[in-house]
Parts: structure tokens; C-alpha cells; sequence
């Protein structure tokens, strides 16, 4: 299952010889796994595809940072940990974050990020997944949403 | 003429499209939760975008001795993501379906000891795969038998 990407990049610029920084920010984006859910592992997906005007421009990304919060009153009390990865459909998938455990009582938290991750292959392909692998500590009658923002670094040509 | 060649272009799209519409389909056979021959864990092959991903749903032993709780990625070669839990870790990464049986493109990773493998898949019927990791040439790997947990007929 897949929606269109609702987010914008939002620049903060500055400038390197190579090409010019601007923060690329994804709020809200609405990760559902289906109900009825049971304890053990779920996976959430959504497709993002990149602005035209961004289109074959991306030379470097990094993530900056990932956060998720609830998207009603159950906050977080669902889940044991978060995962969180990309892949495109030519690029190999690549781990970027993770939180384990989630803090309990928590509506919101962030997730660690790897250093190491470099998600430029999928701005440079242009259409990827952000993917959430949940835990789920019980099980669930209803559909589960977790909303996601994540901040990416990005270097655009001149 | 002209007809002739209206004609012979619908056949080449009809069949073209017919085509692309089996291979979706023959690849989706990989979909489903499979069990290595060890027996110490089971495998949920899903789809996301045009790949097949498997990731651990079941773990014979799921709780780490030493610390008591359950078992993460302790060996993962990036420091920042050894906490990733080990259930609902993907152990099989980017196949894509090439067709007469076979899954290409693909990796396998060992949460034993932190490595990544190339991987082929080869389905030998709609229950058995041979999931082969190696490291170059697939002809220096392991072959390993693995069974489809909820068996289907043939």
C-alpha cells in the first residue's frame, strides 16, 4: 500500500563547492498497518516521490533525524521498538534508524540515527520507501497509525 | 497492409502485457512464511515496491542469555543499529523475481556473526527453496533447504 508523498522540502541553504545544503522535511507521514493486529512484527511502508525540481539534482543526502508520534489518544503503548529503513526499487534497502525500546507512556519520541546510513542512492533514483518495522508488544482489533518526521540533509547541484 | 500491421502491433502489446502480468504474479509465489532447515527460525517473504524482502517472524530461542531480553542485531557491522530487534529483522533483502523458478540480486544476512552473503533463490515447488549464499561466485556458497511453514499443493 502506497499514498502520494504529501510533504515539501523546505530549504535552509548554504553552500559547498560541490553543491548547496538544503534540509528536506517529511512531517506527518501516516505509517498504517492493517487490522486486526497481533503481537510480534508489522511492517508499514509509503512511497515518496521526489519534486520534479529535485529530480536528477541530489548528489549527497543524510538523515538528519527521525522522529514518530502518536496519531491519537493510545499514543505509543503499542509498540516495543521502531526500525526504520529505505529502499527503492533500484536501490538496495539500507537500515537508518532505530529506537528499542519505545519509552513507555510516551507520545512522542525519536529514533536513533545511524551515522553510517547514506540514503543518497534513493533521492538520486527519485522514488522510494520509507519503511517501519513495528514492534507490537499486544495485539489490536483496530488499524494502528504511527505518524513519522524525518529531517534529510541534502546536496543539490548548483 | 496497413491493417496487417494494426493487427500484428495489438498481438505484440496483448502478448507483451500478458507477460509482464505472469511474471508479477509467478514472483508473488515467494510470498508467505518459510522455515530454514535448522529450525530455529521462520521467515515472512513480503513485497515492498517491486522487490521481495523476508524478515524473521519467529525465533526458537527469542531471548539472549546474556542480557536476558530479547535478542537484537548485536553483531551488525553499523554500531548505531545493533539494537534493531532480531524479530521482525529482514534477513533476505532485494530479490527480484528472473523468472523459471529463481529469485536473483538478492542478499542473506547472518545475525550469527554479522555477515551479508550474495543470494539466489531457486523454488524447487510451490513449499521447498534452495536459498544459496555465497560470497563472489555462487559456485563457492552453501545451499540451504528451506519449507514452506503453511504448505500449499502443488
Amino acid at each position: 500500500m502506497w499514498v502520494v508523498a504529501m510533504a515539501l522540502s523546505i530549504g535552509l541553504w548554504s553552500c559547498s563547492e560541490s553543491g548547496e545544503h538544503q534540509d528536506y522535511t517529511l512531517d506527518n507521514v501516516n505509517f498504517i498497518v492493517s487490522g486486526p493486529i497481533y503481537e510480534g512484527s508489522e511492517t508499514a511502508q509509503y512511497e515518496i516521490v521526489l519534486d520534479e525540481s529535485l529530480r536528477g539534482k541530489v548528489v549527497g543526502a543524510k538523515l538528519k533525524s527521525a522522529r514518530i508520534h502518536a496519531s491519537d489518544s493510545a499514543g505509543l503503548s503499542m509498540l516495543g521498538s521502531v526500525a526504520f529503513s529505505m529502499v527503492g526499487n533500484k536501490a538496495d534497502m539500507g537500515g537508518m534508524a532505530v529506537l528499542n525500546p519505545v519509552p513507555s507512556g510516551s507520545s512522542e519520541a525519536d529514533l536513533s540515527v545511524s551515522a553510517e546510513a547514506d540514503p543518497t542512492v534513493y533521492f538520486e533514483e527519485g522514488r522510494f520507501y520509507l519503511v517501519m518495522e513495528l514492534g507490537i508488544n499486544q495485539d489490536w482489533d483496530a488499524d494502528l497509525s504511527v505518524l513519522g518526521d524525518f529531517v534529510f540533509d541534502l546536496e543539490v547541484k548548483k | 497492409m496497413k491493417n496487417v500491421l494494426i493487427a500484428l502491433c495489438l498481438v505484440l502489446s496483448g502478448s507483451l502485457f500478458s507477460s509482464f502480468i505472469q511474471q508479477g504474479t509467478d514472483g508473488d509465489r515467494l510470498l508467505g512464511v518459510w522455515e530454514p532447515s535448522n529450525g530455529r527460525a521462520r521467515v515472512k517473504v513480503e513485497k515492498i515496491g517491486s522487490k521481495y524482502f523476508g524478515k524473521i517472524v519467529w525465533l526458537k530461542e527469542p531471548i539472549d542469555p546474556e542480557t536476558n531480553l530479547p535478542k537484537v542485531d548485536k553483531n551488525n557491522p553499523d554500531p548505531a543499529l545493533q539494537s534493531v530487534p532480531l524479530k521482525g529483522y529482514r534477513m533476505l533483502k532485494d530479490f527480484t523475481y528472473a523468472g523459471n523458478n529463481q529469485w536473483t540480486g538478492g542478499t542473506i544476512y547472518d545475525p550469527l556473526n554479522g555477515s551479508t552473503y550474495n543470494c539466489t533463490i531457486n523454488m524447487r515447488d510451490n513449499n521447498t527453496l534452495d536459498i544459496r549464499g555465497y560470497i563472489g561466485v555462487s559456485a563457492f556458497g552453501r545451499t540451504d533447504v528451506w519449507k514452506r511453514l503453511q504448505v500449499q499443493r502443488n
